[in-house]
């Protein structure tokens, strides 16, 4: 039978480091996915990951068990994702390979054939609240309660970011695409 | 209503949840990190431990000395209030009647004690001897924690004032229902004196 997340955290919380593997090969997987997203290189995203699980194991005591250790984690990575973007913003720029500039989009869009290159450079150009809401929704899978505990934010002002966040993504990807 | 999942064109929700390809050693390596980390903290508890250990025994030190200074100082202020004079305890007790057949008179013999410390003389003054500070010395007896003086001395009724001199400085007063019980103690005014 496989151990819950919560039964983990306690063995860790008992000396058992060696448990925490199991924690993070459970979640390193996800948080790759939505820090990927998030931020847009691989590089950033593990180097995020690694800092949010290291900052996961070092506070693993506040961990509550009445919330879902998912959410927790994403609460962490979001934060980490956000600091992140927040140093990019300072001046260390980053620029995405291959981004077309918003001007020219409608007019390129017909040359990027990948979707997922489509999509990444779409996601790129969301307000970055909007990209973490709809990120935590459909890339964690994490319900409005959690994504409200992992970011602050009530649940209304969510649900109206990801209802922006999907219809800026339509316009811009088009729905001939999807098809 | 609306199905929220609809909002979002279901290629792209596959999309975002495709896995994305990592370093195969980025688990490892994270957990090398966290086993350097768990090592840092066991070497800070066990420095803590060792120092808190120190410093109950520093602590312990600490009380046991203070414990010490105290009872050094109080023993000092013992002995330092020991060599201090001091009266404990004054009585004159009656012991009864002397008829002097040449003088016609009749005398109370009183004995007289002072119980004190460190002192060298111990006189008797009063009416009885005209207040003189030499002429009836009291006896020093060993008394186990204490040194006591005493005098039997022969009163004549009216004679009622009377007091120690410690060490030919110090006067204490003697107390008054010395002498025969048949005779009422000297008032305030008249005995003024014995506590000079």
């Amino acid at each position: 039978m496989t151990a819950s997340d919560s039964a983990i955290v306690r063995r860790v919380l008992d000396g058992d480091t060696e448990s925490f593997a199991v924690l993070v090969a459970r979640h390193h997987a996800a948080c790759v996915r939505l820090a990927t997203h998030v931020l847009g290189t691989r590089e950033d995203a593990e180097d995020a990951v690694q800092e949010t699980f290291l900052r996961a194991y070092r506070h693993l005591v506040r961990y509550q068990e009445r919330e879902r250790f998912t959410g927790w984690l994403f609460r962490i990575l979001v934060n980490q994702c956000r600091t992140t973007l927040a140093r990019r913003r300072r001046g260390e720029t980053h620029i995405i390979e291959g981004a077309p500039e918003l001007a020219s989009w409608d007019e390129d869009v017909a040359v990027w054939a990948e979707r997922d290159e489509m999509l990444r450079t779409a996601l790129e150009r969301l307000h970055p609240l909007q990209r973490e809401a709809v990120l935590l929704r459909f890339s964690a899978d994490l319900s409005y309660e959690e994504m409200a505990a992992a970011t602050g934010a009530g649940v209304s002002a969510l649900k109206m970011r990801v209802k922006r966040a999907c219809a800026q993504l339509r316009a811009m990807l088009g729905e001939s695409i999807h098809a | 209503m609306p199905n929220e999942r609809d909002e979002l064109p279901r290629w792209m929700q596959s999309a975002l949840r495709e896995p994305i390809a990592t370093r195969g050693d980025h688990v490892q390596e994270i957990m090398a990190v966290v086993r350097d980390m768990a090592e840092a903290e066991a070497r800070v508890r066990r420095a803590w431990q060792r120092r808190v250990t120190r410093l109950r025994a520093i602590g312990l030190a600490l009380v046991a000395s203070a414990a010490g200074v105290a009872i050094l100082l109080g023993s000092a202020r013992a002995m330092w209030q020991s060599s201090l004079p001091q009266p404990l305890e004054a009585s004159a007790t009656f012991i009864g009647d002397s008829i002097d057949p040449a003088l016609h008179d009749t005398f109370d013999l009183v004995r007289f004690a002072l119980r004190t410390r460190g002192a060298s003389r111990v006189v008797l003054a009063g009416d009885f001897n005209a207040w003189s500070t030499s002429a009836t010395p009291l006896s020093r007896i060993a008394a186990p924690n204490a040194e006591r003086w005493a005098a039997v001395v022969a009163l004549r009724r009216h004679d009622r004032r009377f007091a120690f001199l410690v060490d030919g400085t110090r006067w204490v007063r003697a107390p008054r229902a010395a002498v025969h019980p048949e005779i009422p103690p000297a008032s305030d005014a008249s005995s003024s004196r014995d506590s000079t």
